[in-house]
């Protein structure tokens, strides 16, 4: 799926393919936002979604923030309920420091 | 996924025509309204819009947009949006218009 918004119309498919995509495991999840141009809060609901969908144990970590994205999660104080990292191997390296 | 044949932009104005510099009528549904965000943000950089306003105007256009398809409108009875803007020095004005439900009372409920 080639989308670089998470929006209205991409929310429910991204729910979708999230549970998918992470579904039969148990590990941390980082999620890529490099790539996301815009986000509403449509989107914001979405991910926050995505975050229950792991549930407690299984912590959902966000990366690479374009300027708007980050602004929107700002705006909505969402940025205290993730970690946010600058790139997915910032966040696998601090993950593998943990575990080491 | 359907295509943009039921957004129906109207008129895309340049500045040297008589104002408003953009005015959209779309259907009321999502992918309509993510195609009419996209045309006024790209219409107003080409007037010379910052940006970082056009990231601000995208957030509160998308809101302010999706609250009338998810609320003045139902899956039952969709209609259009208007949705004009008129880029001056200093700000931009917005201009969006539905037909359908209207506020309780007529005004903007109170905080609880």
């Amino acid at each position: 799926m080639e989308e670089t918004r998470i929006d209205a119309v991409a929310a429910i498919q991204f729910k979708d393919t999230f549970r998918k995509l992470t579904a039969d495991q148990d590990n941390a999840v980082v999620l890529d936002l490099s790539n996301v141009e815009f986000i509403d809060s449509s989107g914001l609901g979405a991910i926050l979604a995505a975050m229950k969908l792991l549930g407690r144990d299984r912590p959902l970590h966000l990366a690479g923030l374009t300027a708007i994205v980050a602004k929107v999660f700002a705006l909505t104080r969402m940025e205290r309920v993730f970690k946010i990292f600058k790139s997915p191997l910032d966040a696998l390296k601090i993950n593998e420091a943990k575990s080491a | 996924m359907p295509d943009g044949s039921f957004i129906e932009p109207m008129a895309i104005q340049s500045k040297t025509s008589s104002p408003p510099d953009v005015h959209l009528v779309f259907t009321a549904r999502e992918i309509a309204v993510r195609r009419a965000l996209q045309s006024t943000c790209q219409a107003l950089k080409a007037l010379g819009a910052e940006a970082s306003a056009l990231g601000i105007v995208e957030i509160v256009l998308a809101e302010v947009t999706n609250n009338i398809v998810e609320h003045a409108y139902s899956a039952q009875s969709s209609g259009t949006i208007t949705l004009s803007c008129i880029k001056r020095t200093t700000n931009i004005r917005f201009e969006v218009i539905d037909q359908r439900n209207m506020l309780p009372g007529g005004e903007i409920p109170s905080k609880q």
